[in-house]
């Protein structure tokens, strides 16, 4: 746990960080944003005495960091900034060990470590351990450099634009790569972006900072749906109703679909039915193959006679195109939605099966909170 | 590959030729028939190549150690105020003719091997002391902070990062340095510290050409390999790997 007490950070007479009390809980990911020159980096290099505070006290998990040894509490805490800051004489595997290497460790655990920690970012040991920092693109050298700030397993990572020198494509990817990270090690983690996205995405709390005060400190979902003032409206944009769907999970709003398999579509045609909401099709073994659409009055009027009762008919889908998964976002269920013209989308598994359905009404509900 | 092999080929041949007293005279028979006494026959010149190279590596050795080490301190937080003035004094150090700090020396420390010594590291020890700096000072800012952030002690900065990160330019420095001794020994005759200006300097008092040709060509020989040596350890050490990044 992380906690901030009125700390100020002056240089002569500008103020940058004025009076911040905060808390950041173990294991939350707590993201700084604001406008450039707010005082995100001040704020986070406090943390670690990169920066001594001018008052105020910061502690961690109730010790006062003025209080500690300061090698000691910067080896205790990982610290990843955008430029990487690899050395260029170290290959990737003794970048990576380094901290161990201050710590005293020995080669052969170091360089076990190292391995383990190319595994856990998602890149090959035996073919990057021997690489050097020139011979690595931008997004590998920015998760070498997290593999480094986590080689010591410290409980706190403090992040500074971690990403924002990786193409938007790239960014995507390393932050899907850091939540999955966060799940499997639960560090309690300082983050600083300039994009709102990037917070949306990867933040249990963000603090919204403006001339070195803290505007609103609340979850994304929150800070969206309730903007504390002008200032806050303004920066997180008009399309936060939209934006903010990107906070809900579509495996939370799945409801039951209903589903017949391509060869019994003659028959329901035929049958008789009530206003349906949205019934799709199955294919062979179960992957989705279309949807039906009830033939309205006008278009069917010229077949329709008094024995033909045929209402309905198959429209094709490609599932890649309609459907999302359970790990995706409202806001890309929306997208679909808007995209297909349908009032609800279909939510697949992995064999494009049909789990469930997400309906339009469901998302309209969701946006009722948004002041 | 083939072309490495070549210098030093040259060099071992030319260096057979002129250390070795019966090949070197049979040559200089050749090159200047009309003088009568071709070989000065008091000291070996592979006695005085000895001591040159003894002159040349122990002066560079100690510029070396004078340069990184001032060049070090000087770009600490405590020491940059002096930055300026140890660049300067260390550049009115080069203004100074070799002969003249000589002529201070002998006083102080007597004559022979010592004040050549002194003047042969107050003249080399500029290209050291400038490079350690520009070195150091051409180190990017976000690396020394990252070395700082993840928990290096200032000495653990030095030796793991801004001295490794540096060592191409300090070498380089070395290399002229020690270049620039070898010719500049050649005044440690003057005060009888003996080296190759021995030779020299009895040529040019008894206007004996062979003389001055055999002590010259010595130290332009040692000189030339030297540097090629220099090139060759530059080559192993700091490519293609320790390329900074960007
Ligand atoms: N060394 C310094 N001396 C004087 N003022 C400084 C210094 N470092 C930062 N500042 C000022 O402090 C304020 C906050 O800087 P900080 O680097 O924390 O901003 P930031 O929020 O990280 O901005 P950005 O998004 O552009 O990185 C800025 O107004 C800056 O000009
Ligand atoms: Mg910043």
């Amino acid at each position: 746990m992380i906690e901030f007490t009125g700390v100020s950070k002056r240089y002569g007479d500008t103020v940058a960080v004025d009076s911040i009390s905060l808390r950041v809980e173990a294991g939350e990911v707590c993201v700084l944003i604001g406008p450039s020159g707010c005082g995100k980096t001040t704020t986070l290099k406090m943390v670690n005495r990169m920066l001594n505070a001018s008052s105020g006290v910061i502690t961690i998990d109730g010790r006062d960091v003025a209080s500690l040894p300061v090698e000691q509490l910067r080896r205790s805490i990982g610290y990843v900034i955008q430029s990487v800051g690899l050395l260029p004489h170290l290959s990737v595997r003794d970048n990576i060990a380094i901290v161990p290497r201050l710590n005293g460790v020995d080669r052969r655990t170091r360089y076990k470590r190292a391995d383990e920690l190319l595994d856990l970012i998602g890149l090959d040991p035996a073919q990057y351990r021997l690489k050097y920092p020139h011979e690595l693109s931008g997004g590998e050298a920015q998760r070498i450099g997290v593999a480094r700030a986590l080689a010591a397993d410290p409980p706190i990572l403090l992040m500074d634009e971690p990403f924002g020198a990786v193409d938007p494509l790239n960014r995507e990817v390393l932050q899907t790569e850091f939540l999955r990270l966060q799940r499997a090690l639960k560090k309690t983690v300082m983050f600083v972006t300039h994009d709102l996205d990037e917070a949306i995405r990867i933040a249990d709390t963000v603090i919204l900072i403006k001339d070195g005060r803290i505007v609103q400190h609340a979850t994304p979902e929150q800070i969206l749906a309730r903007p504390r003032d002008q200032f806050v409206r303004d920066f997180v944009g008009k399309d936060r109703a939209l934006k903010r769907l990107s906070c809900f999970a579509v495996r939370d709003y799945i409801r039951q679909a209903r589903q017949i398999s391509q060869q019994d579509v003659a028959a329901y045609s035929n049958g008789e039915h009530d206003e349906e909401p949205v019934v799709w099709v199955n294919g062979p073994a179960g992957v989705l193959v279309g949807v039906l659409q009830r033939i309205t009055a006008q278009s069917g009027a010229a077949a329709l006679s008094a024995g033909a009762r045929a209402s309905f008919r198959m429209i094709s889908l490609k599932p890649e195109d309609v459907g999302v998964a359970p790990m995706s976002s409202m806001k890309e269920a929306l997208s679909r939605l808007l995209g297909q013209g349908m009032r609800a989308v279909p939510v697949l598994d992995e064999r494009n099966c049909i789990i469930g359905e997400v309906r339009l009404p469901d998302i309209e509900e969701l946006n009722q909170a948004v002041l | 590959m083939k072309r490495h092999i070549v210098p030093p080929l040259l060099f071992g041949l030319a260096l057979v030729v002129l250390l070795n007293a019966d090949l070197l005279e049979v040559v200089l028979r050749q090159l200047f028939p009309a003088v009568r006494e071709v070989m000065y026959t008091r000291i070996p010149l592979i006695d005085l190549f000895r001591e040159h190279v003894v002159m040349v590596l122990v002066s560079s050795a100690i510029a070396t150690a004078l340069g990184v080490s001032l060049g070090v301190c000087v770009t600490r937080p405590p020491g940059r105020d002096f930055l300026t003035v140890v660049q300067g004094l260390s550049s009115l150090a080069q203004t100074f003719p070799p002969v003249a700090v000589l002529a201070l020396a002998v006083p102080a420390v007597g004559f022979g091997f010592r004040p050549t010594i002194i003047a042969l590291v107050v003249y080399s020890v500029l290209p050291i002391l400038n490079n350690t700096i520009a070195g150091m000072e051409a180190i990017p800012r976000e690396l020394t902070d990252a070395s700082r952030g993840i928990g290096m002690t200032p000495l653990q900065i030095l030796f793991f990062s801004e001295l490794p990160l540096s060592a191409r330019v300090i070498a380089a420095g070395v290399r002229t340095s020690v270049i620039i001794n070898v010719g500049t020994a050649t005044i440690g005759a003057v005060v009888g510290a003996g080296g190759l200006g021995v030779v020299i300097v009895a040529g040019l008092v008894r206007d004996n050409i062979a003389f001055v040709v055999s002590g010259a060509a010595a130290a332009a020989v040692l000189a030339l390999s030297l540097d090629w040596l220099f090139g060759r350890l530059e080559t192993l050490f700091f490519s293609p790997r320790a390329r900074v990044a960007r």
